[in-house]
Formats: structure tokens, sequence, C-alpha cells
């Protein structure tokens, strides 16, 4: 009947390739229309909030900030023409000369003074507040410069005035309208209720002149077989989010190209304050020894991710001395046994059925745990349920996730303490690795900071106060046609969007 | 017929109220809060201070009392307010009825079909009888007993990405090209009618085969009728009844449960915004969602009962 139903309708069908187009090979070759399918609608967007991956997007698209990343993941100019480092606790930006939002109001020095201000505010939630509450002034002598002045050394300072949340915006984004004007490359014409938004190039843009794009619509396609078959059908050009189990065929495809990156972390996080097997260093070890992390990337990720056997994401000059843990069910045995649990004990493995992948990781994570004597009952609740359980402290153990924002190893600060998140075990506390860590943000020179980094570490490796498990990759898949796109390496790679500035589409 | 209808019209306000009543404390209920789901994003989110969520809860309305918030929702649903999404800022009204638009041309196209279909392979069924009868009812049961998104994922492989008949998904407005919007239509319809069209296969046969031993059919027969003449007017018009039943239900409940064929072809209809809803605890989406899809049924059910009557004169004679 199916069959019956579509031959019938294939006149449709015809009528419809002649009228549109827009999937086939011929439209966008000539127009420079690139479509991007992308997981979902875009929320409202709040001017440095971290929004998920979605807002990350268009915040790439149509926001910039001082600086920016260039397409080998290095610093580069952004708003700011040229920028100094006078010393270490000061910064002198210098901004393009006639700068405008896309709403036609000029962009002033004044205008960073106020973003940052606000990004300062800790009541503003900004994924930059922990750096830019160390600033201590900004003077704007002139329309177009800005010299900021730190209270102390901040080696990641320039990495979060790079960080697509950290755009300069016009003062109403900062009174609580929604955040969609903005100086970037593109500007939002049109949203399309349920399907897309539409974007055109903005003229004001500093580097107008390079963006060869005449429009690019962002297709919503929440389901991630959707958005992969909407590619190889020709429907889109570009998509992110590629299935992991899709890897392999769209590999296959002539046509197409997959893009690898690196996701956001998979770890285990801990219930210290309410479990008491986990107030014991030697349990958290346990756990941190008895996971196979090859099962974990094979079992969630189709063999597409890294295994973890401490911290990942670290600059070369630490990789050795990041990684130091390593798959021994018999020594986590040993461990548990010293600890006072030679027959284990019983745990509630909290993770999330939303996201499949987090769920996969879940069961993973529970096969080997109860292959040392632990009895691990799984709880799957959806995703917003599992974030306010896990900011309540209201979980037992769970899969967590972080996103590094920075790739200077001070990241590792935000899992190491704070309030209760789902990006860190709740209830860990220990002002000596907290302090390490702070003193390598702060150092003077490289040895000082390698020095309080490998303490941090080696504290770190002792007391597991988080289990990290994977690096996932990340995987973007587009048209052979598409040019100038880049997958951005390291924690840049959602920031990937802002390659689509210079992406082109050719024959 | 007139008073009928407005007592049921009169039932329907009030099942509409209760409606509205039993989500509103359904979702508040529901653990999840909406603003820390807001800021934080999705999995690759961040954190939320406390001062921030406490000025979305504000900015939201949910730092009020629960009642006042029931009290305010109730007079906006019945002033035709929806409120405000909480994810996206914008009008719920607005939204659905974009999305209402897309599910009405998905389920009247998807109904179409299947009533094409159905009845005619049902009629068949009954009329011929024998091998012809078997192989309807073993297909009407593979249609019955696949699921539909398994179709869906069938019908994408099989005619867009082999042999590139049909795009695999998407939407394209019918004011901005109506032929790429029926070319988009097509293939969800189809997966949605397969079940449908074979119910109504299956229903309509049954009903064909009791009409025809009812006593009037005899008579007509003694009275010198010819075959198609009986057939025509006293069977397969008698047969519509279960079938109008089954079509009312079924058209209710599709409006509410297209959700994973609008996930596999990306139709942005009212089933996927309720399950976005969801996900993202906008009150107000879900909320609207629900109570138009109620809204909806009820009034299609109003219109099948009217139905009754143009069918069966017995019944406008009882209302």
């Amino acid at each position: 009947m199916a069959l019956a139903t579509a031959g019938g309708l294939l006149l449709a069908s015809c009528a419809g390739d002649d009228a549109g187009g827009d999937g086939g090979d011929s439209g966008p070759v000539a127009d420079q229309v690139l479509r991007y399918g992308i997981g979902g609608e875009i929320p409202e967007l709040d001017a440095g909030v971290a929004q998920g991956n979605l807002a990350v997007t268009i915040n790439s698209l149509i926001h910039r900030g001082l600086l920016t990343w260039d397409e080998n993941g290095e610093l580069a100019p952004a708003l700011a023409a040229e920028w100094e480092e006078i010393d270490p606790a000061t910064f002198a930006f210098t901004l393009h000369e006639g700068l405008t939002f896309s709403d036609g109001s000029p962009l002033t020095s004044e205008n960073v003074r106020r973003s940052y201000e606000h990004y300062a505010d800790p009541d503003n939630s900004a994924i930059v507040v922990e750096s830019f509450s160390g600033i201590s002034d900004i003077e704007t002598p002139d329309d177009t410069t800005v010299i900021i002045n730190l209270e102390g050394n901040d080696a990641s300072f320039l990495e979060f005035v790079a960080n697509a949340t950290a755009a300069i915006v016009p003062d109403q984004a900062l009174e609580g309208e929604p955040n969609t004007v903005g100086a970037g490359p593109f500007q939002i014409d049109q949203v399309n209720e349920g399907t897309s938004t539409v974007l055109t190039p903005f003229e004001g843009y500093y580097d107008a002149d390079s963006v060869n794009l005449e429009e690019l619509e962002l297709v919503y396609y929440a389901d991630d077989t959707a958005r992969t078959n909407a590619l190889r059908s020709g429907e889109v050009d570009l998509i992110d989010y590629v299935p992991w189990e899709q890897f392999q065929a769209i590999e296959d495809e002539d046509a197409l190209v997959l893009e690898r990156g690196s996701g956001p972390l998979m770890t285990l996080i801990l219930n210290i304050d309410t479990v008491e097997e986990f107030q014991d260093p030697l349990v958290r070890q346990a756990l941190a020894y008895a996971i196979s992390r090859e099962n974990v990337v094979q079992g969630a990720f189709e063999g597409n991710a890294a295994p973890i056997y401490g911290l990942p994401l670290m600059p070369d000059e630490y990789e050795g001395a990041a990684d130091f843990w390593e798959y021994d069910p018999d020594y986590a045995k040993e461990l548990l046994a010293e600890a006072g649990y030679p027959d284990g004990f019983s745990v509630t493995l909290s993770a999330t059925a939303q996201y499949s992948f987090v769920q996969d990781v879940g069961l993973a994570v529970q096969q080997d745990l109860q292959d040392i004597g632990l009895d691990v009952t799984m709880d799957l609740p959806d995703w917003p349920t599992y974030v306010e359980r896990t900011a309540d402290a209201d979980f037992e153990m769970g899969i967590g996730s972080v996103a590094p924002s920075v790739q200077e190893p001070s990241w590792l600060s935000g899992i190491v303490s704070g309030p209760p998140h789902y990006s860190r075990s709740a209830g860990y506390d220990n002002e000596e690795l907290y302090n390490y860590i702070q003193q390598g943000l702060s150092a003077e020179s490289e040895e000082e900071a390698r020095e309080a980094y490998e303490k941090a570490f080696a504290i770190f490796e002792e007391e597991a106060p988080t289990v990290p498990l994977t690096e996932r990759d990340q995987g973007y898949a587009y048209n052979q046609r598409v040019e100038g796109f880049t997958v951005l390496p390291g924690i840049l790679t959602l920031q990937s969007a802002l390659t689509l500035a210079d992406a082109e589409i050719t024959e | 017929m007139g008073r009928f209808l407005l007592k049921r019209l009169s039932i329907g306000v009030l099942l509409l109220f209760v409606v509205v009543t039993l989500v509103f404390g359904a979702i508040h209920t529901v653990p999840g809060d909406p603003a820390r789901t807001l800021l934080s994003g999705g999995e690759s989110g961040g954190e939320v201070s406390e001062a921030a969520l406490a000025r979305a809860r504000a900015e939201l309305g949910l730092d009020l009392p629960l009642h006042e918030q029931y009290f305010s929702y109730l007079v906006g649903v019945f002033t035709g307010d929806l409120g405000n999404s909480f994810f996206r800022g914008t009008g719920v009204t607005e939204m659905i009825a974009a999305r209402l638009t897309n599910t009405l041309s998905l389920v009247g196209l998807a109904v179409a079909i299947s009533l094409v279909i159905g009845i005619t392979m049902g009629t068949i069924a009954a009329r011929r009888g024998g091998v012809i009868d078997q192989m309807i009812t073993a297909f009407t049961s593979v249609g019955i007993s696949i699921p539909v998104f398994v179709v869906g994922v069938l019908l994408v492989y099989i005619f867009a990405l082999e042999f590139g008949w049909f795009p695999a998904g998407g939407y394209v407005a019918f004011g901005d090209d109506p032929g790429r919007h029926l070319q988009l239509l097509v293939l969800p319809a189809a997966a949605v009618s397969l079940e449908f069209s074979s119910v109504i296969a299956r229903i309509t046969r049954a009903s064909i085969l009791e009409t025809a031993g009812q006593d009037f059919v005899r008579t007509a027969k003694a009275a010198g009728f010819k075959d198609r003449q009986v057939f025509g007017r006293a069977i397969f018009r008698n047969s519509l009844t279960p079938v109008t039943t089954i079509v009312g239900l079924g058209i209710g409940t599709l409006l509410g449960s297209t959700v994973l064929v609008e996930q596999v072809f990306n139709w942005p209809g009212l089933s996927s915004l309720l399950i976005e809803g969801v996900a993202s605890r906008d009150y107000p989406v879900i909320q609207g969602v629900v109570i138009v899809t109620a809204a909806l049924f009820i009034l299609i059910n109003i219109v099948v009962d009217a139905f009754y009557g143009v069918l069966d004169p017995r019944v406008r004679q009882t209302s």
C-alpha cells in the first residue's frame, strides 16, 4: 500500500523537484546557500550564559568577541584588530574603526566595558564568570581602546575573551532582551516556526569581504537519523552531532566528508556527601581501576571515542603526567577490601535516558562495577529531572558530562570544586588540590605552573574525586561541495561554526 | 439535533476545563525545574547561579504561589491567551497555530489515503471472498502489526535514499512552494496511513458481511433489486456507521500521536512540539498543545455524532 501510495503521488515529487530544487545539486552552488542541519530549535538567547550546543552554534555565527579562534585553534583578532599583553595581569585591545551592531547602532569600547561587567557579575551566570570576576578595572580612554586590568595573573584570561559566549553585545541584551543582535558575520533574517532559522551576511561585520555565503539556513532536525538522512539525500549540506553508529557509513560515501573533534568528557560522578562508602579515597580509586574504558567506548560510541585513564584534554606538555590509572578489576577488589568492603555494597547509578549515549555509558559502567562485587541499580530519568537531582545532590552515583571552557589545565578546578552539578561529584572539598590549580593558573612562569599542576594531578590520582571515562569524538559531516568549514580541535570543537564565516559552496 | 449539539458542546467545555486542570497539576508535579533546564542547556551546557535562577523564575512567573499561577493560566486559556514559551519566548498560540496546520495536513492526507484504500480493500475482501479475502486479511494483519516508525524508516530508505523519488524529510510551507510541500508530505502520510487503512479495511469488511446478513437485505433481494442496487443502497451505506466511529476516534488519536513519524521525517507538527515542550519543561507549550489536542478530539467526536444522523435517519429521530 505504501508503495502504491508513493508511486501514485510521484507526480507531486516531480513537480516539487522542478519547483523547489533546494535539495538537488543545482540550487545552492549558484546561490551560495548553505543548509546546516542542527539538533533542534534554538533557545531564546541569554547573553553570556552557557545554554548548550545549539546556543553556542548560533552565538558563533551572529556574535563576535574581542578575540576569536582560527581554524588551527589559535587565538586570533576579532572585534579587536590588535591586542597586547602589557603584563600578565594587564591587556590592551584596539577595536576596528567604525564597528556597528547588526541593528545599526555603534559598537564602541563602552559596549565592551558594559558587556564584560555583565559577564563578571556572578548573578548573571555567564560561562566566563570564573575568569572575568578577576577583572579589577576596565579603562576606555577612547571609543576604540580597551585596557583591562586583572586582580592577578590569569593564564586562561585570553581564552575566555575568545569564548563564543563572551561576545560584545548591545545594551538591550544585557537588560533582559533576547541576545539576537550582534556584530558577527551573520544576522538573523527569519525564524520559521519549528523548521529553521535563516541567516544572511551582516554587511557591517569587520571582515565582511571574506564572507562568501549569501544565506545560511539552520534547519532543525531533532532526530539524529533524520539529520543524517537529510545530509545523505542532499536536503542539507552540513550536519553536526553525527550519531556514532553512522560515522563509518558517512566515511564510506565519496560525496561526504566526516570530520571529528572532541566532544564533552564523560565521567563518573559520586555523591560524597551522602554515600558513606564514597568518602573513602580507596573506594573512589577502586572505581577508577574497575571500569574498562574500552567497554564504554565500544558500548556507547561504537569505538568512536578515546578511553581515559586520567585527565584528558591537557596541553601536550602535561599528557604523560595526566594519565595514571588502568583497567585492573583485581586491584579494584583489593582496594575495596582494604577499605573494608570485601563484599562490595549497593548503590544506585543515575544517568539520563534522554541522551541514549549517556544511558549506554551508564550500562557499561554498571556491568564493570558489578564484576567487582557492587550491586548497582540503574536510575534513568529524563534530562530536566537529572539536572535537578544532581543540582540538589539527590543521587548516589551518576554519569557526568564536562565541557571545559579553556585549553589551559585550570579547567580542572571546575570538576573538583563548586556547588552540586552534573559535571562534578557532590560534596568533594580539597583545599590543597584547589590551591595547586589556582597556583598553576596565576603562576609567573611555565615551570612554576607545571610544578603546581603536577602536584594537583598527583592529588587527583590519589583522591579520584571524580572518574573520567571517555573523550568522545564529536562528528561533523558535510557535502564535498562545502569548503572552508573546519572542525576546531580539542575543547573548541563545539565552536566550529565560527569557521562558517569563511565557508563557501563550490562546484 | 440543535439541542443535542448544544448539549454536547456544553459537556465539551466542561471536559476542557477538567483537562486544563489535570494537565496543569500533572506538569507541576513532575520533577525538573524549567528555569534550570532553560539556563543550563543540554548535556554540553553550563552552570547556573542561584541568583540567575531566581530571576528566571520570576520572569517566567514560577515564583508565584501555585494557585495564582493556575488562575492566571485559566483566565488566559478562556480568553485565548496560552502564554509565551519558556524556551523560545514566543507566543504559544502562534506556535501551535503554525504546527497545527502541519499536523492537520499530515493527518488529513493520511486519513484520505486510509479511507480510499481501507474502504476499497475491505469492500473487495467482503465481496470477493476466497483467496482475495485471505490475501487482504493477511496484508491488513501486517499493516496493523508493523510499528509506524519502522514503516517510516523503510519508506525513507527505499524511496528517499535508494530511489531518490522523495526527500528524506523536512518541511516547506504550502504557501511558499505547494509542489515541494506535497512532495515532503507524501512519505509521512503514507507511513501513518498503513496501519489506519488496515484497521478501516478490517472494520469495513466485517461490517459489510454483517449487514449483508440482515433481514432488510434479504427483503431487498426478494423484492427483485439487482445485486449492485442492493449493495449500494442497503449494504454499503449501512455498513459505514462503524467505519465512521473508527475514523472519528482515529483522527482524534492521530492528532496527538504522530510524533514518531514527525521525528523520522522531520515534519514540524503538534506532537513533536509537545515532545520538545516536555523535554525542556516548557509548561505553556505542554499545556497549550494538550488543550488544543483535547479540544479538537472533543470537536471531532461531536462532528462524528452529527454525521451518524446523516447516515442513519433513526439516529436523527432519536436526537
